[in-house]
């Protein structure tokens, strides 16, 4: 279960890779947060499906629970990449979700129940900041 | 008389600086507008936002009649815009490109009509941008601005890293598509083309008009492209 597990999330990983120059050139093409992040999760998420099912099917809910929890965390990851490379360049975007995302663990282990409000405005807020960078060209 | 693109009094500011002000141009719809002036002078900065890729400060901006200085995506709606060609991802293939700016390529194809064999874009569609030369990349992004099928244009110096072949198909196939009622705004650094092919134009320089040429201007200068040059330089060297 723990081989199991290692090789989904670090399949998960790869099919979460996002490339900072695809983001940019889809904001200046004036695609908005939500269909750059599809476009970037479309792999994951067929993936996620796949992963749950069979893990269900070969070693029960809790594993698939477990598989599906840490595919949404890596999405949550992904959907901060994006967002975060509207608004930057892509060393200072990937130093501040590297500062995101020990926050949220943070959180995560110290206030779990705070965690999706936590992260849900985290991603409000760079989402409300990235809306103004469609189209832009600087 | 009604115009496809009234600016006046506009001004654009990059990182608080102010790169372009109180310029005044106007474009009838079905016309090719040549824009002229040193590196620095302020083109690139003015087609950034006349295609709504940045806000001006200051200033009217109409397009069709429509006054839209204070709304930047509307402005970039409107326009089919060329993005620059350093700035395609090696990640994508030229269909891609293609497909992010204008949906899908069975639809792109039919708005890029003579251009797609103008750009010999058949066997770019499937290569990667990063495998791409500089005229290959300069190519797919000129394709860019035409994958929307906007009625109105705008190029930054759409010939640059092009062969002779290339340039020459270009420009015949954009004066063809301008003729057939394509408002077109281009950035130029050949003066050649800007009296041979466009109607009316701009001579910019330190971010301000320094002379605006009418299409009689134009006409003449067609004439004699050899003392439009040379008049032309010398202007551009005292300003």
């Amino acid at each position: 279960m723990v081989v199991g597990g290692i090789g989904t999330s670090l399949l998960a990983l790869t099919l979460t890779s996002v490339d900072d120059a695809i983001v940019r050139f889809m904001t200046i093409a004036g695609h908005g947060s939500r269909r750059i992040i599809v476009h970037h999760a479309r792999g994951m998420t067929s993936f996620l499906v796949i992963a749950v099912a069979e893990c269900w099917v070969w070693f029960g809910p809790v594993a698939a629970g477990i598989v599906f929890a840490t595919g949404m965390a890596i999405v949550l990851l992904m959907t901060l990449r994006v967002l975060v490379y509207r608004l930057h360049a892509k060393r200072f975007a990937d130093f501040l979700v590297s500062i995101l995302a020990g926050l949220l663990m943070l959180v995560a282990y110290s206030m779990p129940v705070a965690l999706p409000l936590i992260a849900l405005a985290i991603v409000w807020q760079l989402q409300r900041r990235g809306r103004a960078k469609t189209w832009l060209l600087a | 008389m009604n115009f496809a693109i009234e600016l006046t009094g506009a001004t654009v500011e990059r990182s608080g600086q102010r790169v372009m002000q109180d310029v005044a141009l106007a474009v009838l719809p079905g016309s090719w507008f040549g824009l002229i002036g040193a590196n620095g002078s302020g083109k690139t900065s003015l087609l950034r936002a006349l295609a709504g890729r940045l806000p001006f400060a200051s200033g009217s901006c109409r397009i069709d009649g429509e006054e839209l200085a204070d709304d930047r995506a509307a402005r970039a709606m409107r326009f089919g815009f060329s993005p620059p060609a350093d700035k395609l991802p090696d990640a994508l293939r030229g269909r891609d490109v293609l497909e992010h700016v204008g949906g899908s390529i069975n639809d792109v194809r039919p708005r890029l009509g003579k251009l797609h064999e103008a750009l010999g874009l058949a066997p770019l569609l499937d290569r990667w941008i990063g495998d791409c030369s500089a005229g290959m990349r300069q190519r797919v992004a000129v394709a860019a601005a035409f994958a929307g099928g906007h009625a109105q244009v705008i190029l930054d110096e759409p010939f640059n890293w092009l062969d002779p072949v290339a340039i020459f198909d270009l420009r015949e196939v954009l004066r063809e598509m301008v003729d057939n009622g394509l408002t077109l705004i281009t950035a130029l650094h050949d003066l050649g083309t800007l009296a041979s092919a466009c109607d009316t134009g701009l001579m910019l320089a330190d971010g301000r008009v320094a002379l605006a040429l009418g299409d009689d201007a134009l006409r003449i200068a067609a004439q004699n492209p050899q003392a439009f040059e040379r008049q032309t330089i010398d202007r551009l060297r005292r300003d």
